[in-house]
């Protein structure tokens, strides 16, 4: 068995230590939007937002913002409605497994189980980096405050290598497991067994998609495409287009002519975006593009959109296929396809499939087309520009019911 | 395949024929070899129509189509049916990633033993040396399906006789097999062949903490290859390297070489005055590293490998993830014609930021 390593609340590699805290969590309940909860989370959104060596980590910026005062209050508003479906009570001790490189996702998942009143366990990944070292440190120092002392009780993070017996241990200690990562960790997870009353989250690999209309694009202003073309590169370029609601696959509605046309308006715009922002292409990105675009090709069916060279990287597709898919490697490579509708365009979705940014389009014909998607395709809908905002509705669950347990009292 | 018996002059001189005049020639095997994969490997032709349109088009060595050197860990490319493929080479490339596959035909198998040699003798001469290889000794037990520092040794060994291995399968220095392997032959020079970090961390580190060292017969060379990665991790310097080979073991040829496993037998070797040598199979273009224009020579940039020798895989042409710099063209001091190359390292791993596994959990 590997050692364990304690990094929250406090830094420990004292097993004995590490198996009392957790035997704590027995010992430590909270109710859901508890005001020390709330005290903690403001806490932790202040540090943030204040800290001008934060504004260049722009990922936890985000992640403060969700957490601060307003945004709980809208949580909690969200809480009380759910409510009305029946007593919300904690699950219990969650059981959190993080993803092992996206440094912020691990604390959206733990904060909102904490919101509604469970305890936490929270796997890292060994990997350090600086912005999850700087995480650690501010919760470290937050924890340390006596005010903090319940949530400090109610809370462990820790890491350690891959090991059936710890997993299997943890996982006999909690209520509910909620498994980040890819299908590896998934599948590998899923064959640890849980206590019959525990149930579990998963959240395995998924892709996405920017829609985009075509005619609309044509017809629209030069200041709103700009618009448009700043949405598309924060969707796509944040996180190198490497998060599962990156947008790695175009598809334009209209024409084969009127996407032409609005493929020469919108990439130009993209093209000056990407200079505006002194955004500049790296030799290794170039090379792992180089790669996963010789892969897509090596079964045909794909054209090249202007140089090899060029960032991004422009493919034309009948379809976003399996070795597409597998192959990508983010940084700027982009998979277009033409429909001349939104009916046509079904049979490109997949049960992996998870956001879909859209522009030009109105609310009504996205719902009739959700509703004739494949069974498990699409949980998200949103507006160009944000499909990496991260919401407390992700992958089709609505994680506050989820993290909760519904008491009937008829 | 290419009737490489024609070019029985060039395999036996590796470093006679001036730049011109092989950039000519070799621009011809490589359009000829362009042509043959692509009626030979479907996802290869796939590749050059898609990604590469003007291929048909190229006049100049540096216009020729060419494949990431990466594609090799992720498809299988082969152009002869499995029945003709002999052997299976692999190799990681970075440490914990995914090995290339590279399959070898008989004749593309034999045209690289031969380059091989042809190129090693130029340096050492034909005479077979006692030769220690620095590595375990268990190495080549899977002959089917070698890595790549596997493929080397087996490569090497042709090169020496009296073939000793100086670590246990462990890796611990076996130091009685050495200093019998010293004793016997002691009057002449030997022959050491070993990966640039195997040599250096389980043999020089481990010598130097039990403060031995070793005197071999005066002559013995050094031959070493396989990357500078690891110690440039180490911050070591390809000069304190040398100057260590001399101090512990009392070496003053020491030759590096440039080779990877998707194109063996075309290796260039170090010479005595520090420069890698282009053979007459094989052709290096640097390329910048974002536009990937051809620089002139000194400029540094990613580095592309031609060569004539693989006939059972589009490996002809590759542009690899190492960076380097062409220091001339049939100029060097040495007197060996062709252009002649510095590695300066590799571009950096791609850092992966998804939400999904790594590559490694």
């Amino acid at each position: 068995m590997h050692a364990i390593e304690l990094l929250i609340p406090l830094r420990n590699t004292e097993q004995a230590a590490i198996t009392q805290r957790l035997d704590a969590l027995q010992h430590a309940p909270l109710q859901a939007f508890s005001a020390s909860i709330q005290a903690f989370l403001a806490a932790f959104a202040d540090h943030i937002l204040r800290d001008p060596a934060m504004r260049a980590a722009p990922e936890l910026m985000a992640l403060a913002y969700w957490f601060r005062p307003a945004a709980l209050q809208a949580l909690l508003a969200r809480f009380q409605h759910l409510g009305e479906l029946g007593l919300l009570r904690p699950r219990g001790v969650a059981f959190h497994v993080a993803p092992a490189n996206v440094d912020s996702v691990f604390v959206y998942s733990w904060f909102l189980s904490l919101l509604c009143g469970n305890r936490n366990i929270v796997r890292l990944s060994r990997r350090e980096n600086p912005q999850r070292d700087a995480l650690l440190g501010i919760l470290t120092e937050l924890l340390a405050r006596p005010e903090h002392a319940a949530i400090a009780n109610a809370n462990v993070v820790l890491a350690y290598e891959r090991d059936n017996e710890i997993s299997t241990a943890l996982s006999a200690r909690c209520n509910l497991r909620v498994v980040w990562g890819g299908d590896a960790t998934v599948k590998y997870m899923r064959s640890l067994p849980l206590p019959p009353l525990a149930t579990e989250l998963v959240f395995p690999n998924r892709a996405s998609w920017a829609l985009i209309h075509a005619e609309n694009v044509n017809q629209t202003s030069a200041e709103t495409l700009t618009q448009m073309a700043g949405a598309f590169y924060n969707d796509t370029f944040w996180f190198a287009q490497q998060a599962c609601s990156s947008p790695r696959a175009l598809l334009w509605i209209g024409t084969p002519e009127q996407v032409q046309a609005a493929q020469s308006r919108f990439w130009p715009t993209v093209k000056q975006e990407i200079a505006r922002r002194n955004m500049q292409d790296e030799p290794t990105q170039l090379a792992a593009r180089l790669v996963a675009a010789h892969l897509a090709a090596t079964e045909g069916g794909v054209i090249l959109e202007g140089s090899l060279t060029d960032w991004p990287l422009r493919l034309s597709a009948q379809r976003f296929n399996a070795t597409m898919r597998d192959g990508h490697c983010g940084y700027g490579l982009i998979y277009e396809i033409q429909r001349e509708s939104l009916d046509n365009s079904i049979s490109l979705f997949e049960a992996c499939d998870q956001t879909v940014a859209y522009w030009g389009f109105e609310r009504e014909a996205l719902t009739r087309w959700a509703l004739m998607l494949p069974d498990r395709a699409v949980d998200r809908i949103v507006p160009l520009g944000q499909a990496l905002r991260f919401a407390d509705r992700w992958d089709g669950h609505d994680l506050l019911l989820a993290f909760s347990r519904l008491v009937m009292i008829e | 395949m290419a009737d490489m018996d024609a070019h029985d002059a060039t395999l036996t001189a590796p470093f006679a024929e001036p730049q011109a005049a092989k950039a000519q020639r070799l621009f011809s095997a490589l359009r000829l070899l362009n042509q043959e994969q692509a009626k030979a490997c479907a996802p290869y032709a796939n590749m050059l129509y898609t990604l590469h349109p003007t291929w048909q088009e190229a006049r100049t060595l540096d216009a020729l189509p060419w494949l990431p050197v990466g594609l090799f860990k992720r498809a299988k490319l082969a152009s002869v049916p499995d029945a003709e493929i002999v052997r299976e080479l692999r190799s990681s490339g970075t440490t914990g990633s995914t090995p290339s596959r590279i399959f070898l035909d008989r004749g593309t198998a034999t045209r690289q033993s031969r380059a091989l040699a042809n190129i090693v003798t130029d340096f050492i001469g034909r005479e077979r040396m006692p030769m220690l290889i620095i590595d375990q000794s268990d190495l080549l037990n899977n002959k089917m399906a070698l890595g790549a520092r596997g493929a080397a040794v087996l490569g090497f060994s042709t090169f020496g006789r009296a073939h000793t291995y100086a670590l246990r399968p462990d890796m611990s220095i076996d130091w009685e097999k050495i200093e019998a392997f010293l004793t016997q032959h002691s009057a002449r020079p030997v022959l050491l062949f070993g990966f640039t970090f195997v040599v250096w961390q389980y043999l020089l580190e481990v010598a130097a903490a039990k403060g031995r060292s070793l005197q071999f017969p005066k002559g013995s060379r050094l031959i070493h290859g396989g990357g500078w990665k690891r110690l440039a991790e180490r911050k070591i310097s390809k000069e304190h390297f040398k100057q260590t080979i001399r101090t512990a073991l009392g070496i003053d040829f020491v030759h590096d070489y440039y080779g990877m496993a998707e194109q063996v037998g075309s290796i260039f070797m170090e010479c005595e005055h520090g420069r890698l040598h282009v053979p007459a199979y094989a052709e290096a273009i640097v390329r910048d590293p974002l536009t990937l224009h051809p620089l002139p020579q000194g400029q540094v940039g990613i580095i592309q490998v031609l060569s004539e020798l693989p006939g059972s895989y589009p490996g002809h042409s590759l542009l690899t993830e190492d960076i380097g710099a062409i220091l001339g063209e049939d100029d060097c001091p040495c007197g060996r014609l062709g252009r002649t190359l510095r590695v300066d390292g590799r571009l950096p791993r791609a850092e992966l930021r998804g939400c999904s596994d790594t590559r490694a959990v």
